[in-house]
């Protein structure tokens, strides 16, 4: 092995270990979670997203204390891959917004119009699966692929089975949700809170 | 090629080998500086395994061997002790991995 690829693997090990805690996977299956319940008390679904806003406050009162704090890229980076971010997300929300305006409106072709009634959920869930790919590339986590499959697939099976969406939604945000919890506890095991700050011996 | 503080010099063909970083626990800092732009205390002790006073002192010789950057801050009244590689500890590993390569070869043609 060079050394080259020592180093590669070194900074993916740590990098990983970094994003083991399972916030991630904690705030996308709340958010989830809260847009299946307020689909079902037929609640403001537009703000079921609030809980993304938990991410770094989590981030910095369980992760950083615990395992450290690291930048694994230069600043400058930092920006750029955050600029992509965003533009992914902006993207793929205004086409998914352009696409339900254009249905509501008739301006698309009567065929597409009724699938895409029918099949809202399954384009809802392409739209999120999108969204996770993108996250995926850009954090380098290749679980959120796995992810993206299985919303896809639950939407699909739960359109097919004839079951209430905010229940499929739910058990979507429960498949996020559970592993998130089982790698937070794992991450307060391994790395148990010392109460010593960050000061050196 | 600056010499950490103290360091001896040693006889034969391991001469040329920088002190600073010929020690398996500084050795370990610096991949694990070299992978990240800049990382705190705490993640390096649960990267390196090293106690704290160890990781401290092996920090203080890296430091005064002019490799890393050490910062100190604040975060919500928490101390957090920030260490970067410059670019004299890149050069410096570079430079230590072309001797240790002359000196594997020197022993393996002997």
């Amino acid at each position: 092995m060079t050394t080259e690829n020592s180093l590669k693997q070194l900074r993916r090990k740590a990098y990983l270990a970094y994003h083991q805690d399972g916030i991630l996977d904690i705030v996308i299956g709340l958010a989830i979670i809260g847009f299946g319940l307020m689909m079902l008390s037929n609640s403001l679904v537009v703000f079921s997203w609030l809980p993304a806003l938990l991410y770094m406050p989590l981030k910095n009162a369980i992760t950083v204390p615990r395992f450290g704090f690291v930048q694994f890229d230069s600043e400058v980076r930092t920006k750029t891959q955050l600029a992509r971010g965003l533009a992914i997300g902006v993207l793929t929300i205004s086409v998914f917004v352009g696409l339900y305006f254009a249905v509501g409106r008739d301006s698309i072709p009567a065929v597409l119009r009724n699938w895409v009634g029918e099949n809202f959920m399954l384009v809802l869930g392409g739209f999120g699966a999108v969204m996770l790919i993108g996250t995926a590339r850009l954090v380098s986590l290749q679980r959120l692929y796995w992810y993206a499959g299985a919303m896809l697939g639950i939407i699909y099976l739960g359109i097919r089975l004839d079951i209430a969406e905010p229940v499929y939604t739910i058990t979507l945000g429960l498949l996020f949700l559970i592993p998130g919890v089982w790698m937070l506890i794992r991450f307060l095991q391994k790395y148990p809170r010392t109460g010593e700050g960050n000061a050196e011996g | 090629m600056p010499k950490a503080k103290g360091a001896e010099s040693d006889p034969g063909i391991i001469d040329g080998l920088d002190r600073a970083i010929h020690s398996p626990a500084r050795l370990k800092i610096l991949a694990i500086l070299s992978v990240a732009e800049r990382a705190d205390f705490t993640f390096l002790l649960n990267q390196t395994g090293l106690t704290r006073g160890n990781l401290s002192s092996h920090l203080s010789v890296l430091e005064e061997a002019g490799y890393i950057d050490v910062n100190k801050e604040f975060v919500e009244r928490v101390p957090r002790t920030l260490v970067r590689l410059n670019p004299a500890g890149k050069t410096a590993i570079q430079n230590y991995r072309d001797n240790m390569q002359d000196v594997l070869d020197e022993l393996l043609r002997s």
